[in-house]
């Protein structure tokens, strides 16, 4: 009995300790690696694409968002402007914040966020679209 | 003298001016921030207006006429900034109030003409003190504009209001507004000024408009080629299908982006009748032309490179890496002479 106490209290805590990208796998979302941590420094921002789509890693005051980086405009890929700290659409000149919002139009609609995963200098993204068992 | 020393003589001499001047087309690369100089008609990248000079999203890039200046509108610091040709290097910079698309300048470049997107007005900058002096409203959604082959009357498309203004160049004021069947895209005239020819959001092709009875004559649409056209009418937001097209300067051709089917159409004018139908990249933006009107140039933003089309043969004869999300371009006699 107190072995066996013993073992769950175990597996609790290491539950605890686990990381956010092992509780995505064992929920069964598939955990993305994106770059390094070092590649998105405060005031930065990072664009890469995830399968077709563009997506945009910024790091606002040590605060790491990810959003997939197309306008909810008219869909164009979205650039980021360091002087402003804003996400900005080349096509007509929306702009969004940090966080994703609107500070620009013509663009009426927020940015959708990624979940996102810094863990051991590797940032990473949640899909919780695909099971990770699909890889 | 000897030889020797006369030929040095002739190397420090300043060659003449025209002798310097070269055709180069600049492409504005609105991610990149940057313009790519292309040398005509050697078409190879020669040089970049680099994103300290110009960054902010550049959205338009006209010149003036004798090719000293840039003209170039900015959608991040909505402002319009001028750079020489020469230096490479900004010359001035004006607040314009709001986000700046396509521009045109006045006939005697005493003007120039920025349509302002999100305040549905026409900003007039006096060129000669770089000073907004008028504001006309002309419609939400201001986009394009183009002066007229007889120097009159400058044209202004509106994406949202559905309609074109016209302005009065003499008095700067709105002439007239001409009501069109959906958001206006890139246009262009007839060189009799009785035609506009104009893309609209959601036309897989595009109208022609009489200009005369002030209405819609003609839908030109489009081939397919066999490819089923994005869906652009199930889309909740503003969408584009087609974006660039371009009058050949003898007048004599048509040329229309096919943007989400990745070709460029080729018509004869003033029929009308399709010529040719040429693949080029991905997401065809913009069309300018060779002053001889041998090449049309084709600006490929989704895949950063520039297409080259050889009107006569109606062929793409050379597909060039430029920068970041190229968009709006414009060719110009220029002397680099930093």
């Amino acid at each position: 009995m107190t072995s066996r106490r013993a073992a769950v209290k175990a597996l609790g805590v290491a539950l605890l300790a686990a990381c956010d990208s092992t509780i995505a796998r064992l929920r069964g979302w598939k955990v993305v690696p994106v770059t390094s941590v070092d590649n998105v420094p405060p005031g930065a921002a990072y664009r890469t694409t995830y399968g077709d789509e563009p997506i945009i890693v910024v790091n606002a005051g040590g605060a790491v968002r990810t959003f997939v980086a197309v306008c909810t405009h008219e869909g164009c890929p979205l650039g980021w402007n360091p002087t402003q700290q804003l996400i900005r659409c080349p096509c007509h000149g929306s702009a969004f914040d940090t966080r994703g919002h609107v500070v620009n139009g013509p663009a009426k609609l927020p940015l959708t966020e990624i979940e996102t995963i810094v863990e051991r200098g590797q940032l990473s993204i949640v899909d919780r679209r695909t099971r990770a068992v699909d890889r | 003298m000897r030889p020797r020393s006369i030929l040095l003589l002739f190397a420090l001499l300043p060659l003449p001016l025209h002798a310097q001047t070269k055709e180069y087309l600049y492409v504005g690369n609105t991610l990149g921030g940057d313009v790519s100089i292309i040398e005509i008609p050697a078409h190879r990248v020669v040089g970049t207006i680099p994103a300290s000079v110009v960054g902010n999203s550049p959205d338009d890039v006209i010149s003036s006429r004798d090719g000293k200046v840039l003209y170039i509108s900015r959608l991040d610091t909505k402002d319009v900034i001028a750079v020489s040709t020469s230096t490479e290097q900004q010359l001035w910079r004006v607040d314009v109030g709001g986000t700046p698309n396509h521009l045109a300048l006045s006939g005697d470049e005493r003007f120039l003409y920025v349509p302002i997107y999100d305040t549905g007005e026409l900003a007039v900058i006096e060129m000669k003190t770089h000073a907004v002096v008028e504001r006309l409203d002309v419609g939400t959604g201001a986009h394009g504009t183009m002066l007229g082959p007889s120097g009159k009357y400058v044209y202004v498309g509106m994406m949202e209001a559905n309609q074109i203004a016209v302005i009065d160049v003499a008095t700067n004021t709105v002439k007239k507004i001409i009501h069109m069947p959906e958001g206006v895209r890139p246009f262009q005239l007839s060189p009799d000024e009785r035609r506009l020819y104009a893309q609209l959001s959601k036309l897989h092709g595009f109208v022609v408009l009489d200009l005369v009875r002030d209405s819609v004559v003609k839908t030109v649409e489009l081939p397919t080629l066999g490819k089923a056209v994005p869906a652009a009418s199930l889309q909740k937001s503003h969408w584009v299908v087609n974006h660039g097209i371009g009058v050949t300067p003898d007048g004599k051709h048509l040329v229309a982006n096919a943007s989400l089917s990745g070709f460029t159409a080729i018509y004869s004018l003033p029929k009308l009748e399709l010529v040719a139908t040429v693949p080029v990249g991905q997401e065809p933006n913009w069309v300018v032309f060779s002053r001889d009107g041998r090449y049309a140039y084709v600006s490929n933003r989704r895949d950063n490179t520039l297409s080259v089309i050889d009107i006569g043969l109606a062929k793409e004869v050379a597909r060039i890496r430029v920068g970041e999300f190229p968009q709006r371009m414009t060719v110009a006699l220029a002397h680099r002479g930093k």
